[in-house]
């Protein structure tokens, strides 16, 4: 026991090191397995307002820029409005109403930090628990799709950037659905890749990828990208095909916060089912 | 002594705040991503003991993964480099030159010691920041070249600095 003792006391340096070490490991694991670490990401109190104050002064330099691309965005979704279409019949609109029960809600957000140059890259906006975010939303903006997010504070929350090895969509290539999904190797931050499409699948570049309907984050149809190569290894039953993003990530400033209102239904659905599944085994 | 834990103190938010407003935000290429904020730990002063430089490295390194959402990833890199640093200054250090307390810097301990101890401990940070950031050993060449090109522009900055503000201290 005496000699346990002295040969701690003889290494102590190194068994600080070591606690620390299998310490930080822990956080490590933690945090990238299972995405639950309590206050180490951005979203919290002390680091948020940091960075909100520090984007509230960059902001101003892109007023401009910001503006127009407001503005067409304006002009667009006033086109698709009611008001702009000719109404014929009064029974049209009753019908319409009772079909067309609202899916998606949005939440207007500003990006407060985003980051493009690392294997995992994450995005802070100004909206949280208070302004109805909830994990696992889809973060849009007008061009196409940007992350989902992972961590929600009161006033802050942390999205998982497409730009993140993390990242699975289920895409659809122009028209057609595929069980492929659409990831990031980290190298080039306009460019996805999209894996596990089969080789006999019609793929040709200049196609448009879009978000599918099996996506639980993303309404379907929103724009991922367009194919720019598309190759074929030797002895590998699948594409390798790079997509080129549509969402400029590195000067990318309002954003919108998905809510799918069915999303409970759909998740209770799909639990039961399997309760029942597994009831008949 | 409460005058010299002030200093280390306000040298640690600036550079922290630098790192993640400026040299952070450069956006070179992946492959590229230098860090100032090693400057911090390697101008600690030369006799510090060990297990507080191990514990503000680990420290230190958690502050900086809070603003990156990486948590982990420098707190590990970090802790190797100041646990790197403590053999190195006991190998490679006269001993009465650890006597006096000097912070290590580029006109105390000379141009040829500082930059051989800063490229060591900027290349060891580096690759451990390399291999825990790709999470496993797929891509060896690649994480080798990342720690090769984000040290030697890492190391850059620093001698810059070191050229820049911390000689006139050495005048007054």
């Amino acid at each position: 026991m005496r000699n346990l003792f002295l040969f701690i006391q003889r290494y102590y340096v190194f068994f600080v090191f070591l606690l620390l070490l299998v310490l930080s490991f822990f956080i490590l694991i933690s945090n990238n397995l299972y995405q639950r670490s309590a206050f180490i990401n951005s979203s919290n109190a002390v680091t948020g307002e940091l960075y909100s104050s520090v984007s509230y002064v960059r902001g101003y330099f892109q007023l401009n820029r910001e503006n127009k691309a407001l503005l067409e965005e304006n002009a667009r979704l006033k086109s698709l409005m009611r008001d702009a279409y000719y109404v014929d019949t009064a029974t049209a609109i009753q019908i319409n109403d009772s079909i067309y029960k609202q899916r998606y809600a949005y939440i207007d957000a500003q990006v407060v930090n985003n980051s493009v140059d690392r294997k995992y890259n994450y995005i802070t906006l100004n909206r949280g628990a208070i302004h109805g975010v909830k994990k696992n939303q889809g973060v849009i903006c007008k061009d196409g799709v940007v992350g989902v997010v992972v961590k929600v504070s009161d006033r802050f929350c942390t999205v998982m950037s497409v730009l993140n090895r993390k990242t699975s969509i289920p895409p659809k290539v122009d028209t057609l659905m595929y069980f492929g999904s659409v990831k990031w190797d980290g190298d080039a931050f306009d460019e996805v890749q999209l894996t596990d499409i089969n080789q006999f699948a019609p793929i040709k570049v200049g196609q448009k990828v879009y978000t599918s309907g099996y996506s639980e984050h993303y309404p379907e149809g929103i724009m991922i990208g367009e194919i720019a190569e598309v190759s074929l290894k030797d002895a590998n039953n699948f594409y390798d095909i790079d997509v080129k993003l549509s969402t400029n990530f590195t000067s990318l400033r309002s954003v919108y916060i998905v809510q799918n209102l069915f999303k409970e239904q759909i998740l209770e659905l799909e639990e039961e089912t399997r309760e029942e599944d597994d009831r008949g085994k | 002594m409460a005058n010299k834990v002030f200093r280390i103190l306000i040298a640690y938010i600036l550079l922290l705040l630098l790192q993640v407003f400026v040299v952070g935000k450069l956006n070179i290429t992946p492959l590229i991503q230098p860090n100032i904020l090693l400057l911090f730990f390697l101008t600690l002063p030369i006799n510090m003991r060990p297990v507080p430089i191990l514990l503000m490295g680990f420290v230190g390194g958690l502050f900086l993964d809070m603003f990156n959402n990486s948590a982990g990833f420098n707190s590990t890199a970090m802790l190797l480099m100041c646990f790197a640093r403590i053999y190195y200054i006991r190998s490679f250090a006269h001993f009465d030159v650890v006597e006096s307390g000097i912070d290590p810097g580029l006109n105390t301990m000379g141009y040829r010691w500082f930059i051989l101890y800063a490229s060591v401990m900027v290349f060891v940070y580096h690759i451990v920041y390399a291999f825990i950031e790709s999470f496993g050993f797929r891509y060896i060449p690649e994480n080798i070249l990342s720690a090769v090109l984000s040290g030697a522009v890492s190391l850059g900055l620093i001698l810059l600095f070191q050229l820049l503000f911390y000689r006139t201290k050495r005048n007054t």
